[in-house]
């Protein structure tokens, strides 16, 4: 039993601090929201830190808030490419300035392990503190973890993913036209843990990977059978491949499913983003999703099919089923 | 449930083999040499294996795909650590890697295109993310199912171990192949030159006079097996991975804090683990790097942890460079070779311990009964790895 005790997400639809927004979401997918960072990032710090820093800074310690939780008993991040922004400065600035040497801060916040990192600095945290970076499935494999952690010992788990576009991306996206939904960016944090109580938004029942399958269809098979094939009520799919959609309402037939991608953009880690907005939908049972109709509340399935050969499976329910 | 360790595979500037590293570190023969990255640069001293990519890419068979150096050195690694091993359905097997850098040799490359206005190669994108350069390992390599990365910067290797461990321990996967690797490039010698913490001269660390870090490239692997797999499998085991934590230090983006708290709690943690006391610690592969701030803290660290009776301790940074993410990894494969040999290993360039500590590490390969090793990989962003190998 792993129970999302808090949820927070900074994306490119109201989900920051926002009970109920997946029943609130926008039709066209708007810019990245800036909540007022001061509130949630040290002042000293917000100046010196990218957008994927303070975006995670912020959700973690909203997240953690939520869940009445001060410090955490580990802080296990995902993120497929990083702190793209400072890479992207600190390789412009290697590449182009010759001798002399260089402003350090961008090669600094440029490692994948910058975000746990600053979260457990602002915390003055000594716990666990790790970084999976596996491409599109960056968060399940932070959630697989997580719940690793929570089968060896009890504990409150703050566990998220971030990723970031930047301009040099757009070039690279439409070169392998990878740009069918917008780039985008976004950050989303939980807290977990096995104490099921009235802060409990969901249940995370299921988490698993999986790359280089030789049938995708097989693999959903065998990863409800091995759950105990229960009833899912709806599913969120990455939205990216056709056939996949297809292979989906065949296996799930009448079921609704939701393309993620297209509410809140593509990145690396949007299954993040899903994750939330099926707790949100499971907790406020929202009804209207993408025009599509949610009568039943019980059990969702996060099917992250954003990269061929490459499966990721969330599967979370409801607090009361 | 036990972890066994059944292969190792690596690939260093002291060898391209476990033998060739095994004998360099016993000749005192360090892989550091005058490395000159391009006409415009000033030369720098580095652990750099002497192989082009296209000669890696021939030693591997790969004739056409886009592969980085960094997925290059971990399948030489990789290979020799799943040795004789085919996939068998009863084993449920996993792949496990880490970098720091990823595919940053190719992205280079790229970059350079697009800042001279030439006409870029998109491809050479294609090899950027981490994920891409374990998978491009484990596919070479036939893996499929749970295929992961692990990056925290310098102590990513030793993570990815432990993770290997927890899932081994856990039952949730029966043997995962799991290791570490990174290439020099541009950007690591550029970024560690704008900490000022990169020696023009040969590293020395827990020298009093030690002035930076000399980096290295390479790969470790090792294959690590439940009691169950190694009955399937019928590997001998070379030794026990037993105790293993990771600890923040929550002190400073990129320094070690002074009293070596994150270091000292992964140490502790991982002889409770392990189930051990301070003094059944036979050697330790130190971190030492060779920075001011490192050095210090880690021997602080492990003063704080081993009081009065330190074990003898080295740093084999001297000898391959600090290759970053794979360090851990490495380092890892030197602690089992510790054990099976019965040896520790001394470092380099030493010649008068820190005034702040006075602790004298391993200055000759020295054979003595080795039960219990010590292996350290400290990170960027205060992340503390410490695992310990133990003989049979």
């Amino acid at each position: 039993m792993y129970c999302i005790q808090s949820a927070a997400t900074i994306s490119h639809q109201p989900s920051f601090a926002n009970l109920g927004f997946s029943s609130r979401l926008t039709k066209e997918i708007e810019s990245l929201i800036k909540p007022d960072y001061k509130e949630f990032v040290p002042p000293a710090l917000i100046r010196r830190m990218s957008e994927i820093l303070r975006m995670a800074v912020a959700s973690s310690n909203l997240a953690l808030k939520d869940a009445g939780i001060e410090q955490p008993d580990a802080i296990i991040t995902g993120t497929g490419l990083g702190c793209l922004y400072d890479t992207e400065k600190f390789l412009n600035n290697a590449i182009t300035i010759e001798g002399g040497l260089l402003p350090p801060t961008s090669f600094i916040q440029s490692t994948h392990n910058t975000i746990a990192g600053q979260i457990s600095l602002v915390l003055g945290n000594h716990q666990y503190n790790m970084t999976h970076t596996q491409n599109s499935l960056s968060f399940e494999h932070a959630l697989l973890d997580t719940i690793l952690m929570l089968d060896e010992k009890d504990g409150n788990i703050l566990v998220g993913s971030a990723d970031e576009a930047i301009a040099a991306l757009q070039p690279i996206a439409a070169h392998f036209k990878l740009n069918t939904f917008p780039l985008t960016s976004g950050a989303s944090f939980y807290v977990i843990s096995k104490n099921r109580n009235e802060k409990t938004l969901a249940v995370v029942e299921a988490c698993h990977t999986s790359a280089f399958y030789s049938s995708l269809e097989n693999e959903i098979k065998e990863f409800m059978s091995t759950t105990g094939n229960k009833q899912i009520d709806f599913i969120l799919n990455d939205g990216r491949n056709k056939d996949v959609m297809r292979l989906i309402e065949a296996l799930f037939p009448n079921k609704c499913i939701i393309n993620y991608s297209e509410i809140c953009g593509l990145y690396t880690t949007n299954s993040a983003f899903a994750m939330h907005l099926a707790t949100d939908i499971i907790s406020n049972k929202t009804k209207q999703v993408q025009g599509k109709t949610i009568n039943c509340h019980n059990r969702a399935l996060i099917l992250n099919t954003l990269l061929p050969e490459r499966a990721g499976f969330i599967m979370i329910k409801s607090n009361e089923a | 449930m036990k972890v066994f360790v059944t292969g190792i595979g690596v690939v260093s500037a002291i060898g391209l083999t476990v033998d060739e590293n095994y004998r360099s570190l016993l000749n005192k023969k360090s892989g550091i040499t005058t490395l000159q990255l391009s006409v415009e640069q000033k030369s720098i001293k580095a652990g750099s294996i002497a192989k082009s990519n296209a000669e890696l890419k021939q030693m591997l068979s790969i004739s056409n795909g886009y592969f980085s150096r960094t997925s290059l050195l971990g399948i030489i690694a990789a290979e020799q650590a799943m040795g004789k091993n085919f996939h068998d359905k009863k084993l449920r097997t996993g792949f496990i890697s880490s970098t720091s850098v990823g595919g940053m040799d190719e992205t280079e490359k790229y970059y350079r295109q697009v800042l001279k206005n030439l006409p870029v190669d998109y491809n050479l994108t294609r090899t950027h993310d981490s994920g891409n350069t374990s998978e491009n390992i484990a596919a070479y390599l036939k893996f499929s199912g749970y295929i992961n990365t692990l990056s925290t910067a310098c102590s990513s290797a030793a993570n990815a171990i432990m993770l290997a461990a927890r899932m081994i321990e856990q039952g949730k996967l029966d043997r995962v192949l799991v290791g570490g690797t990174d290439p020099i490039t541009d950007f690591t010698i550029k970024g560690f030159q704008s900490l000022m913490i990169y020696d023009d001269e040969w590293c020395k660390p827990f020298d009093h006079n030690r002035n930076g870090l000399n980096l290295g490239e390479g790969a470790g692997f090792l294959l690590l097996e439940s009691e169950q797999s190694i009955n399937i499998s019928d590997n001998a085991p070379i030794c026990i991975l037993t105790g293993w934590h990771n600890a923040a230090d929550a002190y400073h983006q990129t320094a070690s804090s002074p009293d070596g708290k994150g270091a000292t709690i992964a140490m502790k943690n991982a002889l409770n683990k392990a189930n051990l006391e301070p003094d059944e610690i036979s050697y330790i592969n130190a971190h030492g790097t060779g920075t001011k701030n490192n050095d210090l803290s880690e021997s602080i660290a492990i003063k704080n942890v081993f009081g009065k009776s330190i074990p003898p301790f080295s740093s084999t940074k001297a000898f391959t460079g600090h290759t970053l993410a794979a360090a851990g990894a490495i380092e890892a494969v030197y602690s089992v070779l510790a054990i099976k040999n019965s040896m520790h290993f001394s470092g380099l360039n030493y010649n008068e311990p820190l005034a702040e500590t006075l602790m004298h590490p391993v200055t000759e390969p020295t054979p003595a009964l080795t039960k219990h090793v010590m292996s350290n990989s400290f990170g960027f962003g205060g992340n503390n790895s410490s695992l310990i190998f133990s003989g049979i």
